[in-house]
């Protein structure tokens, strides 16, 4: 049998994980609640149970009513509000789009830079310390020109939805075809 | 057709619109789509609906492709007008759609040429780099375009499956209530 050799830990690591521990994160109820959907952005990975839903049962009982077999009405039904759902979701997602900051977009660098030295006057922060915080300021505004104006930043986000809604037309055309 | 529509309508979530579209524009054109159901079923309605919608989805990423090679165009500009002065993207664009579509107010119209002089370019110089630089997003377009087409063609066939299904479940109907007819005859006689 293989044996393996675990690794000892580096301090560092040892040490991020005890202040970790130690610090940070939500303390209140509401706190709680509102980082649990820090990265939900469309929430079409969770999966929903229609079948409790009115829309559902009443959907289901006029297509059982308009001679679709109660398994394939309840098929129909719950693909038809999937694909409701997705689409809401790209609705959502093309006109709430993650916002410009503005403020990093337009901000001079040379005239930030001279704010920060003039700041910094009297202080014990080194001119090497300054130029360090110029180039995250810089690679912070480089980052947020990359993504682009609000029309890019809806279309590349309405794209990663491709696949939810592919997902969805074909399981509503597949139980419309196996009626 | 009209119980159809109703009943349909209270039970599925409508598509939305954006707030400077007119809803009723995209009645009739859903109207439109309607009248040209030969047997309008509640399934039939609610496809024809998701249809519908699918068409604006297409004219939206229409308009954006467009808009994605403005906002190109206008960084192209105004990083010419400013290096490393404030670099004022939103501005520019602002002033590029009046340009483009000839309705810029002098001064504006002043500013785009100056910008152009400074950035060496032409207009079609201009278009040509803005769409070299937003090619990657205006494919992303394209695709969202297409994704919407490849839906609409699996709407059209689930479309055709239901009226065939219930044209036949009518004709089978029909022969069912003729042979009970039958039956009952030679029964009385």
């Amino acid at each position: 049998m293989t044996t393996y050799q675990v690794m000892p830990r580096r301090p560092k690591t040892l040490a991020n994980r005890r202040n970790a521990k130690r610090s940070t994160g939500p303390k209140t109820d509401d706190g709680k609640l509102t980082s649990s959907q820090n990265a939900r952005k469309h929430g079409l990975n969770v999966a929903v149970d229609f079948e409790a839903s009115d829309a559902y049962l009443s959907l289901k009982s006029l297509l059982i009513e308009t001679g679709y077999s109660p398994f394939v009405a309840a098929d129909i039904a719950a693909s038809l509000l999937h694909y409701r759902r997705v689409m809401d979701a790209y609705y959502e997602t093309y006109r709430n789009p993650e916002p410009v900051d503005a403020s990093l977009w337009e901000r001079s660098m040379k005239e930030a830079y001279k704010a920060l030295n003039h700041m910094a006057e009297g202080t014990s922060v080194t001119p090497a310390d300054s130029r360090r915080m110029m180039r995250v300021l810089a690679r912070m505004q480089r980052d947020e020109r990359r993504q682009g104006g609000p029309v890019f930043r809806r279309t590349a986000d309405c794209h990663k939805l491709i696949r939810y809604q592919q997902n969805a037309i074909s399981r509503l055309a597949k139980a419309i075809r196996s009626a | 057709m009209n119980d159809a529509v109703k009943s349909i309508a209270t039970l599925l979530p409508k598509p939305r619109l954006l707030p400077n579209e007119s809803e009723a524009e995209f009645q009739s054109s859903l109207q439109g789509l309607l009248s040209e159901l030969d047997n309008p079923s509640p399934l039939n309605v609610a496809l024809v609906t998701q249809l519908n919608e699918c068409l604006w989805w297409i004219k939206r990423h229409t308009v954006d492709k467009e808009l994605l090679l403005h906002e190109s165009m206008a960084r192209i500009l105004s990083r010419a007008g400013s290096y490393s002065e404030v670099y004022d993207n939103r501005l520019a664009s602002i002033a590029l759609e009046g340009f483009l579509a000839g309705h810029a107010s002098q001064a504006d119209k002043q500013w785009i040429d100056e910008l152009l002089e400074r950035a060496k370019l032409t207009v079609p110089d201009l278009r040509a780099r803005g769409f070299k630089d937003a090619a990657k997003h205006i494919k992303m377009a394209d695709e969202l375009i297409h994704r919407q087409y490849q839906t609409m063609r699996h709407l059209q066939k689930s479309i055709d499956t239901v009226d065939f299904k219930s044209r036949l479940i009518k004709r089978m109907d029909l022969e069912l209530a003729e042979l009970e007819t039958k039956a009952l005859a030679i029964e009385t006689k």
